[in-house]
């Protein structure tokens, strides 16, 4: 016993020392989540990657991986309570709500003095969609910003069994299909006719009503929208207009004649589990390059993606998962220069997406990369979200993808409908009190109209009443004016 | 002078008792002190980078949120009456159980113990789905067993909201009687028999004993953990609010509660000094209504006031 204590104090004054030792070089902490929370080989691929910052900047990098269930509170709490995390992640905290909390950094001077690999790489129309009150405080990854709506992903074998012939009305990119809803509301009909006891549709409760009614939910929310933002900058009622309604109808038809299952309410699995499970045939999700290859990975079903509805990038689609510094950092000018290799260097960006060559993916012949050997999605050791990377282009391209998938990403971005407001965010904390109550009437009908388990018409008008009583009114003017100065400044008529 | 000495004597026996209770006390003070100081953060607008002390004041600006709309009556009447009626049921169930435990033999009567304490231990999102197996519109038990038996037609439980406070307090007891039922288990196997020797000599019934002997002196601790119960009325057990109806819409005029509306309104907007302006009110009404009870306890029964 007494041994082990005379050990275990020996172990910490020698650990003390080597931190003693090291202490001359700074030391950088980047957060970010996953899905799955820390990886197994989180240590491994940290020394890896900071002995690239150590050798090229000088600077050691240390990672905080945390899991997305947990990540908002851990986060809030961590960069509330001034804990040691320099770079960050601003998914699920809230671009705006960083800023106006005074957790993020300022970032212009930093970036033009450290940051210039950053200003080179991201299409400056971004960077100045970043801008609040003036100042950059966040920037995004490369990656898709412009988002298809309303893709119904249906599986081939089903439509097969109709004697749909999608083969010949494949589109350039081979995966998926323009299409008019009507086309949709045959498919279904057939597809219901043909297995009366699977469910036609598979309803993601998060994203329908994204996928249903073309609109920009500025400032984040729902209560006061753009209907038509590629050419006004008029808030008004998303749940009074005619999209909508027409929308909660036909979810209405489909529920009241068994397209969607009658516990689409409170089921918590994905819609990709209940079409791998047999349980359904399609479902509804928002598409870019590469959803074909994601919903096969998910539901192991070989799909089509049809395509109702335009692409768009909406006002906050930029900002919605930028890389900002911690305003309480005493390391920023480091923490710049480690982003700026992040968004540059190929070896770095790639061991922080992917892990390491030959441990944890390896390159096929024909240049793409996969898992190593011996390594599959259930024993893997690392693991991210490579959306939110500073910047996958530089990484390569994964096995399943077409080779160009990056090229079709920028195109996608480029090509797609741009709101007016890009770039606009709403501070509310002025119309909290509303926020609160508008959020919790929307919560409380939002599903059931939208998945049509209740007559819309009366539903919806008495969700909006329960609105206007909860200061929509209020809460809608309050974002106009903000919308109007935000304009005013930008020169956006 | 004498008395003096004779405390200061009875505080140095004592002292091994002070060390066992130090850690319990180290612990309510780290967990319920510290953070006293932090209350003043439901009156300022909180700002990271200006910490908690340099935070700009914001009056009474935080709370105005939570009497704002309608929704303040509705779940300010669904908190309290909710927890009324646990009260109510849960201690007169629990006290139930415990009197039947007590008679039986100590084998089988910890073996009746562990099993109704079982649902204590269980975390709110099993119990959610345990619930969920039941009510489930398509494959749930109880709409294929009324279908298979009746032919009924199924009820899509969760957008039902009339059965909910049913099952609210149905699941609440069934969830909390088997802890609070060993507290007053543990008193009552405290009593003293000849109380009830005495009582069978006289040929009193096993009613008679439960009403004249046993509830009289279980009264402290029954008065004691309702007191206890009150002081939490403007809180809410989140997990069965937020997770036994699955969150589902449709159930807001009879789930929602302070605290479920509060988590949902500040979800996404993550405003600390909000959050910490309920929590203020909530402990502030808790600790009101606990003084105001202990004062009537005092007033019917000096003996059973807890202070």
């Amino acid at each position: 016993m007494k041994n082990l204590v005379i050990a275990i104090l020996c172990l910490l004054m020698v650990l003390s020392m080597t931190s003693i030792a090291f202490a001359d070089m700074p030391t950088v902490v980047m957060a970010y989540p996953t899905w799955t929370g820390r990886p197994a080989g989180e240590d491994r691929i940290q020394a890896r990657l900071s002995a690239i910052t150590e050798e090229k900047l000088g600077v050691k990098l240390e990672m905080e991986i945390l899991d997305y269930g947990s990540w908002n509170q851990s986060m809030t709490l961590m960069l509330a309570s001034g804990e040691k995390i320099d770079i960050f992640n601003t998914l699920g905290l809230g671009y705006s709500n960083c800023v106006n909390k005074g957790y993020a950094l300022e970032l212009d001077e930093l970036l033009a003095n450290y940051g210039q690999g950053i200003l080179e790489t991201i299409n400056p129309a971004y960077i100045e969609a970043c801008r609040i009150d003036g100042q950059v405080f966040g920037l995004p990854q490369q990656r898709d910003i412009a988002q298809g709506k309303g893709a119904y992903v249906i599986a081939t074998k089903y439509l097969d069994e109709i004697g749909y012939d999608w083969k010949s009305k494949l589109d350039a990119d081979g995966e998926s299909i323009y299409c008019e809803l009507d086309e949709i509301k045959d498919i279904f009909a057939k597809l219901h006719d043909a297995e009366p006891s699977k469910f036609v549709l598979c309803p993601n409760k998060g994203t329908q009503l994204n996928n249903t009614v073309f609109f920009d939910d500025i400032g984040n929310d729902y209560f006061g929208v753009l209907m038509d933002p590629a050419n006004s900058l008029t808030v008004s009622n998303l749940f009074e207009s005619e999209d909508f309604l027409n929308a909660c109808k036909m979810f209405y038809d489909w529920n009241q004649m068994g397209y969607i299952s009658k516990d689409a309410l409170t089921d918590s699995n994905t819609p990709q589990q209940n079409m791998k499970a047999g349980l359904g045939m399609s479902t509804l999700a928002a598409y870019k390059p590469g959803t074909k290859m994601e919903q096969v990975a998910q539901s192991g079903l070989d799909v089509v993606v049809f395509k109702t509805m335009g692409v768009f990038t909406k006002s906050a689609a930029v900002t919605s998962m930028n890389w900002a510094l911690n305003s309480n950092t005493d390391v920023a000018e480091e923490a710049m220069k480690v982003l700026n290799l992040l968004y540059t260097d190929a070896e770095a960006a790639t061991l922080l997406a992917w892990g390491e060559e030959g441990v944890d993916y390896k390159v096929t012949d024909d240049g793409f990369l996969t898992y190593a050997d011996g390594i599959d999605a259930s024993n893997q050791q690392y693991s991210t979200l490579n959306f939110l990377m500073p910047n996958q282009y530089l990484t390569g391209v994964w096995e399943g993808n077409p080779k160009d998938i990056y090229e079709q990403t920028e195109k996608f971005n480029d090509d797609s409908v741009k709101s007016l407001a890009m770039g606009f965010t709403f501070d509310n904390s002025a119309v909290m009190a509303e926020y609160t109550a508008l959020t919790n009437v929307y919560n409380e009908y939002i599903n059931q109209i939208i998945l049509g388990f209740v007559e819309p018409e009366s539903a919806i008008a008495e969700m909006n009443n329960k609105l206007y009583a909860a200061g929509l009114e209020r809460y809608m003017n309050a974002k106009q004016d903000a919308l109007n100065a935000w304009a005013a400044v930008k020169g956006i008529k | 002078m004498k008395k003096k000495n004779k405390t200061l004597r009875m505080m140095i026996r004592n002292i091994p008792i002070y060390v066992m209770a130090l850690p319990g006390l180290i612990y309510l003070f780290i967990n319920n002190y510290m953070p006293l100081p932090g209350l003043v953060l439901a009156f300022k607008n909180y700002n990271a980078r200006k910490g908690i002390w340099g935070s700009p004041w914001a009056g009474l600006s935080n709370f105005t949120y939570l009497f704002a709309t309608s929704d303040a009556y509705v779940i300010t009447r669904n908190t309290i009456l909710y927890n009324l009626a646990f009260i109510v049921i849960n201690t007169v169930l629990s006290i139930a159980v415990a009197i039947i435990l007590s008679e039986l033999k100590n084998k089988i009567k910890n073996f009746y113990q562990s099993v109704i304490l079982l649902p204590h231990l269980i975390s709110a999102v099993i119990i959610s789905y345990i619930v969920f197996a039941f009510l489930s519109t398509e494959s749930g038990f109880i709409n294929n067993t009324m279908r298979r038996l009746f032919n009924a037609e199924p009820i899509a439980w969760y957008a039902e909201k009339k059965y909910w406070p049913f099952i609210l307090v149905f699941v609440s007891a069934w969830k909390s009687v088997g802890y609070q039922c060993i507290i007053y288990l543990a008193t009552l196997l405290g009593f003293d028999r000849s109380y009830y020797e005495a009582a069978d000599l006289d040929g009193a019934t096993v009613w008679q004993q439960i009403r004249l002997i046993t509830l009289p002196l279980l009264r402290p601790t029954i008065i004691m953990l309702t007191m206890m119960a009150v002081g939490r009325i403007f809180y809410s057990d989140f997990g069965l609010f937020y997770q036994v109806p699955q969150n589902s819409g449709a159930l807001f005029p009879v789930t929602n509660t302070i605290d479920t509306y509060v988590y949902r309104g500040l979800l996404e907007a993550g405003n600390i000094s909000m959050s910490a302006a309920a929590g203020f009110y909530q402990s502030i009404v808790g600790f009101i209504l606990v003084l105001g009870a202990n004062l009537l306890v005092r007033k019917f029964d000096r003996d059973s006031a807890l202070f």
